[in-house]
């Protein structure tokens, strides 16, 4: 099947063994997509990381994949962006099953087909910004990495793994891989990906990204300008845009606190661009901060009612080097900065956090946080494109026949 | 007045997402891999990222060592292009490249050939990282 390579890497982590499964094409024809594969392969207390049909290939924005943990630990929407999944289907591989408990901490390797178990020794108590850079450092060229943070070593109950430094996993992903004494994973693949009507694929996949890059809702989420975001934002009232124009709206106009876009930031194959960096100029929150998901950047704000910019990306910043997630985290600050009646506080906000790194208990916000499909238009599309390894950021600025036309071109037609 | 195009690259705007490459790769060989790919993305920092490609210098280091004349420019559109026929893999070129832009990989010498006029980095970068922009130079 096109798409995908047939192969699982099954780790058994308290043997340090690392072995390769085959996947019948009529397997993966009846299992298609991220959710199905990853929870046919997922046992007990088992990690499955899943790679979807289309990730790897030219997108747009084809970089997903699933982080799924046994015990109930699930990602809510399925799948986690960046550059771990594509590497990891570059390595010859479409997902990993990992197993047993490792007598020490270590992390893997995975370079195309050779797979290797390291101590983590050093990256004990690290950022999750100097672990990355700590196991990216393997290898000379880019790669994926996939890496919990202190909180997960700290026994952080909603810890999540973080993908390439910027890409929250699911709440819980963290604590399961450090439960297994699993550090992270790095992959890096030199493999060839091809798609099944390749003259077809790329004139759709082209009109794809061209689309996709010049919708109003790929405007609001990426300009460099957040002025111009606010006036296409205007126009939009999904869900997901809904908190980023709350943060852009408060960087555009926080006089007292400067705040400029310093850089965009994309995810493999990305047409878009949602990410980006801020730079808070002056005062006590000064420095460079990475944004949030974007369907996730008013979480601070609504659990916490901190209006402070410079304290919000602050607290985003702490939940990312960390390893948390910041919906279940901003939950549990804006629990106890309740308690103690310091709602709005932004120190006290802070101070929840980094207290949240060693005793953080599952916390459910008080909204769903998250893609709501339901909010934007074709809703069946969007999801069913993000089971397939596509940013739904991406899949949303096209209709469902766009879709199924550019899986057809790539996959094949069954 | 002499009029030709160039590949101008602003590290500043790159949003590091590899669609460069793999329009490169995809465009070239039907295949996504990045190294098939004559456009590599280097990260400079933690916060900057940096593609790179041939860039078709005025006098080229590897059409001097090709010893088999592979390599010419193509006055049509300006690039340093590869001959595959006559190219017979012996990595001169690779060493002779200053800048590191020509590499072997599945058994082929890979470099930028500016799509035949039309790059397709520069077409689909999504952040302006990569252009494709008209230069004129008044003749002495």
């Amino acid at each position: 099947m096109y798409g995908m390579n047939g192969k699982l890497l099954v780790v058994d982590l308290a043997r340090k063994k690392a072995e390769t499964k085959a996947v019948r094409e009529a397997t993966l024809k009846k299992y298609r997509g991220i959710d199905a594969l990853a929870k046919k392969y997922l046992k007990n207390d088992d990690i499955v990381i899943m790679t979807g049909p289309m990730t790897g290939l030219l997108g747009p924005c084809a970089n997903r994949y699933g982080v799924y943990c046994g015990r109930g630990v699930k990602a809510p929407n399925g799948t986690l962006a960046g550059f771990f999944g594509p590497e990891l289907k570059l390595c010859g591989f479409d997902g990993i099953v990992i197993s047993g408990k490792a007598e020490k901490p270590l992390y893997i390797t995975v370079q195309d087909g050779a797979v290797k178990f390291r101590s983590a020794a050093a990256l004990a108590g690290k950022s999750v910004d100097a672990r990355t850079a700590a196991l990216a450092g393997q290898f000379p060229v880019k790669c994926g990495v996939l890496t919990i943070g202190k909180a997960a070593e700290e026994g952080c109950k909603f810890a999540a793994v973080i993908g390439d430094r910027l890409y929250s996993g699911p709440a819980g992903s963290g604590a399961a891989f450090a439960a297994k004494n699993l550090a992270g994973i790095v992959a890096n693949g030199s493999g060839k990906l091809e798609a099944a009507d390749p003259d077809k694929y790329w004139d759709l996949a082209m009109a794809a990204r061209k689309k996709a890059a010049q919708s109003k809702f790929a405007i609001a989420l990426g300009s460099a300008d957040a002025r111009v975001s606010l006036a296409a934002a205007g126009e939009l009232q999904a869900r997901p845009l809904a908190g980023y124009r709350n943060l852009e709206r408060r960087v555009d106009r926080d006089a007292a606190l400067p705040v400029s876009v310093e850089r965009r930031r994309g995810c493999y194959s990305c047409a878009i661009g949602c990410r980006k960096l801020y730079r808070v100029e002056r005062g006590a929150y000064k420095g460079l901060y990475e944004s949030p998901a974007p369907e996730l950047a008013d979480v601070f704000e609504d659990e916490c009612l901190v209006k402070n910019t410079g304290a919000l990306l602050k607290a985003y910043e702490l939940c990312r080097n960390n390893g948390m997630d910041p919906a279940e985290c901003a939950a549990y600050a804006g629990k106890i900065i309740r308690k103690a009646r310091k709602a709005g506080d932004a120190k006290a906000m802070l101070e929840a956090v980094r207290k949240a790194v060693s005793e953080g208990k599952r916390t459910k916000p008080a909204a769903a946080y998250g893609y709501d499909f339901a909010a934007v238009r074709n809703k069946e599309s969007n999801a069913f494109a993000a089971d397939l390894g596509m940013c739904p950021f991406a899949a949303v600025s096209l209709s469902a026949s766009e879709i199924k036309a550019l899986a057809a071109a790539a996959l094949g037609k069954e | 007045m002499k009029v030709y195009r160039k590949i101008v690259i602003r590290p500043e705007s790159c949003i590091g997402c590899r669609s460069c490459a793999l329009v490169c790769s995809f465009g070239h060989f039907k295949a996504i891999s990045p190294k098939l790919a004559s456009v590599k993305v280097y990260a400079m920092d933690g916060f900057t990222e940096m593609p790179l490609m041939c860039m078709h210098c005025d006098d080229p280091e590897c059409v001097k060592v090709c010893p088999t004349g592979a390599l010419a420019r193509n006055e049509k559109t300006g690039a340093v292009e590869i001959d595959h026929a006559k190219c017979v893999h012996c990595g001169k070129c690779v060493a002779a490249c200053k800048l590191g832009n020509i590499h072997k990989a599945f058994g082929l010498t890979i470099k930028c050939d500016l799509c035949g006029g039309f790059p397709k980095c520069a077409a689909v970068c999504p952040a302006g990282a990569i252009d494709f922009i008209e230069i004129k130079e008044e003749e002495e």
